[in-house]
């Protein structure tokens, strides 16, 4: 890489730095993990900047990339969510009143979730993404992100609704 | 308030990072250099010395040992955590502990390599709930970087982490024991080698984890790593369970009024025995040969037995999953089992929706009221997950993979059979 690419990498590893960690932090629940994957993440980064830069979205790309290092990283292939038209799709998100959320109540429910789901949660409610920059991220369809995305919702509202949960208690 | 600020709340905060973005341009400007030898074939011969060298390394013996070296003297913290005192006392404590530990450790960042230096990270080192830091350090010609969280509030942290029975695949080299330190901390020692061919961007990585929980709590994780053509790690076990043992390498007191939150809310019953898991298993095996009786581990000369690997710290008394590559008949595909002991409701209602291209389903009634649904999916190669909910409110999914379409190793039968057999199931409590 020529060194203008690299202090150009350079400069926007350091200033994501913080919040692909935060991010991997959410899919993961462990720091140690969370850093791994950072590292790895930004690795790639690293052999494809040339072309990454030129992307019109990088930031969406590289959330990509450490989604897709983690999905790996886990290599349970049956904790992956595969493409299914069983349910239908919902637009209601009747999620419950987010302040009302027990904050680390609302992480364990998070890490209960399966994982291709809760990478599509954490994308479009963490990283703000689009249903169609979730969907080129985790290379699927927007139709799949928007049914992943209610019934991730759905599962977190039915975890919540169980009298007790291993998240503790909800009062 | 957004979903964003939610979710940054819930974080808090981060300990300090221990990416090295340096470190990661350095391997990845090896790794091209490496790849262009790679074209002339000197590479090959690079990656078989490296791999050699690996494997000829005799392979470090987990800890048992307790730590000779234990500070008798509890000292008095005077500093409050969360502040920047705290964080240099902290520090200090840190130093101290690691050069009373390695009298020879050098500090190869430091402008000078006897002049301790801990790295600087974006986020504060210390907060009222852990502490952080990294470093690099060396003895002799090796070098490494280590990192150490210290956790005020750590049993649950501790409880999620468990010694794998068997070495994961990427992994050349693991070992993990647990036991139990100066004054009654358990400690867990991790030691971990990545296989190059898999581990791409770990390069034959070397690992060293200490995980130690003292009876007040407090759980100290402690953690040096390094790279071939780095030496040995500069850190045994020993050293790295005395430092992390040092009752000065603790958290201040709290400011008056403050209170903590657990990193980690506990489980309930989060406590499954060895012993627990190897007896599902069994049922597993058994109800597997009886729908295909010349069932073997597929893609290796492996007994099933050995092929079969469990999720570690994921497996409770309420939670079993497991998995294998298995071959019948000459096809083969990755078969797993997963139960609940209470249906999460993540399946939904276990009906069908309609039937595509690559999509199939069907749904049923059990013998014993089980209600179940199976669905195929062929995207790519095949998958077929069979769904099952029993009457006592527990969740069975046996799930079935195939590498082209249709060429399942299992029929559905024989799946949808062995997710209701009744001995496939989490035991009592």
């Amino acid at each position: 890489m020529r060194p203008a690419d690299e202090d150009e990498y350079r400069q926007f590893v350091t200033v994501r730095l913080e919040p692909l960690r935060r991010m991997a932090y959410l899919l993961c629940r462990d720091w140690h993990t969370a850093d791994d994957l950072v590292s790895i993440t930004i690795g790639k980064l690293y052999r494809h900047w040339r072309r990454v830069r030129a992307a019109e979205n990088v930031d969406a790309y590289v959330r990509g990339i450490l989604t897709n290092v983690w999905l790996d990283e886990r290599r349970r292939p049956w904790r992956r969510e595969k493409v299914t038209d069983d349910l239908p799709e919902r637009v209601d998100l009747n999620f419950p009143d987010p302040s009302m959320l027990d904050r680390a109540v609302l992480l364990e429910l998070l890490g209960q979730l399966p994982a291709r789901r809760r990478a599509v949660i954490v994308l479009r409610f963490y990283c703000d993404l689009s249903v169609e920059e979730t969907a080129q991220v985790l290379g699927t369809t927007t139709g799949t992100v928007k049914s992943q995305t209610a019934r991730g919702l759905e599962a977190l509202r039915l975890l919540l609704a169980r009298p007790t949960t291993t998240g503790g208690d909800l009062s | 308030m957004t979903y964003r600020e939610i979710f940054d709340e819930a974080i808090g905060d981060a300990p300090v990072s221990t990416v090295d973005v340096d470190r990661v341009i350095s391997r990845q400007r090896k790794a091209g250099r490496l790849r262009a030898w790679g074209a002339s074939g000197v590479g090959a011969a690079a990656v078989l010395a490296v791999t050699l060298t690996m494997t000829l390394l005799p392979e470090p013996t987990p800890s048992n040992i307790v730590p000779a070296v234990s500070p008798a003297v509890v000292p008095t913290i005077t500093t409050t955590a969360g502040t920047p005192e705290d964080a240099k006392r902290l520090e200090d404590a840190l130093v101290a502990a690691l050069v009373r530990e390695v009298p020879n450790l050098t500090w190869p960042e430091s402008a000078s390599p006897n002049i301790p230096k801990l790295e600087e990270g974006a986020s504060p080192q210390t907060t009222l709930e852990n502490y952080s830091m990294w470093a690099t350090v060396g003895v002799g010609g090796s070098t490494a970087k280590t990192s150490m969280v210290v956790w005020r509030i750590g049993e649950e942290i501790f409880a999620r982490g468990r010694c794998e029975d068997k070495r994961p695949s990427d992994l050349l080299h693991y070992a993990c024991a647990e036991s139990t330190g100066p004054d009654g901390a358990q400690v867990r020692t991790i030691e971990r080698t990545f296989i190059d061919a898999k581990a791409k961007d770990r390069k034959g990585e070397h690992q060293l984890n200490i995980e130690l929980l003292r009876r007040n709590g407090t759980l100290v994780t402690m953690r040096v790593y390094n790279e071939p053509g780095q030496g040995e790690l500069p850190l045994t076990a020993e050293q790295m369970t005395a430092v992390a043992s040092d009752p000065a390498v603790a958290l201040g007191p709290l400011p008056p009024g403050a209170t903590v939150r657990p990193p980690l809310e506990r489980r309930p019953d989060e406590s499954s025995a060895p012993g627990v898991q190897k007896q599902i298993d069994k049922a597993v095996f058994a109800a597997l040969r009886a729908q295909a009786p010349g069932v073997k581990a597929g893609g290796a000369e492996a007994a099933l037995e050995d092929a079969w690997t469990g999720s570690g710290g994921d497996n409770s008394i309420d939670e079993y999953w497991g998995q294998a590559f298995v071959a019948v008949n000459g096809r083969s595909g990755l078969f797993s089992v997963q139960i609940w002991r209470k249906d999460s409701g993540l399946g939904g209602d276990l009906t069908c929706g309609p039937p595509s291209k690559t999509y199939s389903c069907t749904t049923g009634e059990g013998p014993n009221g089980e209600r179940w649904r199976i669905t195929t999916n062929r995207t790519g190669g095949s998958e077929r997950n069979v769904q099952v909910r029993r009457k006592d409110g527990s969740a069975v999914w046996v799930s079935h993979s195939s590498g082209s379409e249709d060429a399942f190793a299992l029929t559905a039968e024989q799946q949808k059979a062995i997710a209701l057999d009744p001995a496939v199931a989490l035991p009592g409590k």
